[in-house]
């Protein structure tokens, strides 16, 4: 190679070496999809694992739930025992009778019967004990069939027939006297939800779908602490305090901090950001926004060709919005109990009165959060409905622990001013404790 | 650990926020070099796209030897290489006949008024043969015998289609730099 060729190939080496060029701002756009959708597996599994964490979870309970069917059976009380037991060794009584006549009848004479179930076992005790008067004296035997007789008056007639069914007798017994013996009205519970809030909108344009496109709500929470009045033996009406969080991630705007050096423009927000929810004015003087899908979403006064972040080395925070919104809710819930047992089915209803007391729009990185501005013209009056399935497992006399999948539809729209008329809705599951009282 | 190695570690996590500052920090640059391997605009951006498409799904396999740009310019090199032979060659051509004398001798210029910017423009004008052996032999330090083989082209046509595209390239400069004098002077 000589010299000319040597000069021609150093001249562009050179020339070109450092030479940079800003790409149109869409290309990042059309990687970053790619670039997620190789994670998608990784999704997938996640969302597996939580489907079979979810399966598990209903199994066990239901095992649990027939094991304690079951228990309770056997924990029906002394009746339960005495009459499993009384057929095999109706010795029982022979000995109770050969260590003191006295100890025997005491035994035999618990006259205030707890349950059902135990005179029945005692009756059924002394039904196939025969030899009763055989080891007594005459005087102790006719005091024990006398007792026994007083017995036989206080155990009801129906019970009394169940004798041939003895296997059976003491779970009905048990059945009854549980829910006969329930007169607690009042019960109160701290329920906490992972929430997702969606929306039936109805886009008003070609511009609102596209602003739709660029959105996608993320998964928030709900929590509070309801009271409920047991009205009838199924129905109950509740109420409560709940604060509900609702998060909109909007997508493809890139945030830079540490505008405030370049930011000559004082007083107004630099940026307004139209969202599907309204529109979004920064009151943050140290950021700096790009729209990198659309020139119509973001209005500034700055010119994105005049003044680059990066060449400006402006510190780069993260590539999208969160719109964040918080309300209390005040509901007025109806309970209808369908399934009353240790485990418990309720159908849920019931209207919900939402205040917003939370509008920000932030920007998150390296765990911090970096506020945006605020949403303007949501209405601060949000009227919901809503219905669910309440899951009630007895953990005891008086606790249980609540799984309530519920599903929430919001009335009206969450900004009257917006560019399309959005009525979300949200799905929650509710879980908690609940104490009965 | 270092900035990048990091910001690596977090796109190799799915880390949204750290593939979008790779993508930022090493835009600029990489697209010049897509530029530099176009004739036109939409060709460029295609191959940023892929290119990063590419960066990013090889990313595991990056082994932290050498720099972690001229890893990525590579990749920007090889797309544009494979758009250039899906395009111009389907199959072996061998025009060594074809290529014309150089007609002028090249003038040894100063070339001091150049800006990168003109150069950029220069080099996008060569017909797509000659830019591609040009920038693989003149920029990137392949040998005719590897250009032979990424181009599917032999030896021969490599060093012809370089010589042109240098005569060309001269020609241009010299016209440019002669443009620039005349206009001063004017």
């Amino acid at each position: 190679m000589d010299n000319k060729d040597a000069n021609i190939d150093l001249l562009f080496r050179n020339g070109l070496k450092d030479y940079e060029v800003l790409p149109p701002a869409d290309v990042w756009d059309n990687i970053s999809p790619a670039v997620t959708r190789n994670n998608r597996p990784y999704m997938i599994l996640r969302a597996a694992a939580m489907i079979a964490l979810l399966v598990t979870i209903g199994l066990l309970t239901s095992t649990w739930n027939s094991e304690l069917a079951e228990n309770s059976f056997q924990d029906t009380g002394t009746g339960g025992s005495i009459m499993q037991s009384a057929p095999a060794q109706p010795a029982d009584v022979q000995l109770l009778a050969d260590a003191s006549g006295r100890d025997a009848r005491k035994r035999l004479q618990p006259l205030q019967p707890a349950s059902g179930s135990e005179a029945a076992g005692m009756t059924a005790v002394i039904a196939q004990s025969a030899s009763i008067p055989e080891i007594l004296t005459a005087g102790e035997a006719a005091e024990v069939e006398e007792n026994t007789d007083r017995y036989r008056q206080i155990v009801p007639a129906s019970t009394a027939n169940q004798e041939l069914n003895l296997t059976y007798f003491p779970y009905t017994v048990e059945k009854e006297s549980f829910t006969r013996e329930d007169t607690r009205k009042w019960s109160v519970a701290a329920l906490v939800s992972p929430t997702y809030m969606s929306s039936f909108s109805s886009p008003a344009n070609e511009a609102a779908k596209a602003l739709g496109s660029a959105e996608q709500p993320v998964v928030s929470y709900a929590g509070g602490v309801a009271f409920a009045y047991r009205v009838s033996k199924r129905l109950s009406v509740q109420s409560g305090l709940y604060y509900s969080s609702y998060g909109n991630q909007i997508s493809g705007i890139s945030t830079f901090g540490g505008f405030r050096n370049y930011d000559q423009v004082k007083g107004n927000s630099n940026f307004e950001i139209q969202t599907t929810n309204g529109r979004v004015a920064t009151n943050n003087a140290d950021v700096y926004l790009i729209d990198n899908i659309s020139d119509t979403r973001l209005a500034t006064f700055f010119d994105k060709n005049s003044f680059d972040p990066v060449k400006a080395s402006l510190q780069y925070l993260d590539n999208s919005l969160m719109q964040s919104l918080g309300y209390l809710e005040l509901p007025l819930i109806v309970r209808y109990k369908v399934i009353d047992r240790a485990f418990d089915f309720n159908i849920i209803g019931g209207l919900s009165s939402n205040l917003l007391i939370n509008n920000s729009v932030y920007t998150s990185a390296g765990g911090d959060r970096y506020e945006i501005g605020k949403t303007e013209g949501l209405n601060e009056l949000l009227f919901s409905s809503s219905f669910g399935m309440g899951m009630e497992y007895n953990l005891g006399r008086n606790l249980s622990v609540n799984l309530e999948p519920t599903f929430r539809y919001f009335l009206n729209p969450l900004n009257s001013l917006g560019i399309s008329n959005t009525h979300p809705y949200t799905f929650g599951i509710f879980s908690g404790l609940s104490y009965k009282f | 650990m270092t900035e990048i190695k990091e910001i690596i570690n977090g796109c190799l996590k799915g880390n949204r926020r750290d593939q979008e500052l790779l993508y930022r920090r090493h835009a600029a640059k990489l697209y010049a070099v897509c530029l530099q391997y176009s004739g036109n605009d939409e060709e460029a951006r295609d191959i940023l796209q892929e290119g990063f498409i590419k960066v990013f799904e090889n990313l595991v396999n990056y082994k932290h030897e050498g720099s972690f740009e001229g890893w990525m310019r590579r990749i920007m090199v090889n797309t544009a290489l494979e758009k250039y032979r899906s395009k111009h060659l389907l199959h072996r051509v061998d025009d060594i006949d074809q290529i014309p004398e150089p007609d002028a001798e090249p003038d040894n210029e100063d070339y001091a008024g150049l800006q990168a910017v003109d150069l950029m423009m220069i080099i996008r004008d060569l017909p797509p043969k000659y830019r591609m052996v040009f920038n693989l032999f003149a920029i990137e330090g392949y040998s005719h015998k590897e250009i032979g083989s990424m181009m599917n082209i032999t030896e021969g046509t490599s060093k012809s289609n370089l010589s042109r595209a240098r005569v060309i390239l001269q020609r241009r400069v010299n016209a440019f730099t002669g443009l620039g004098r005349k206009v001063l002077n004017g």
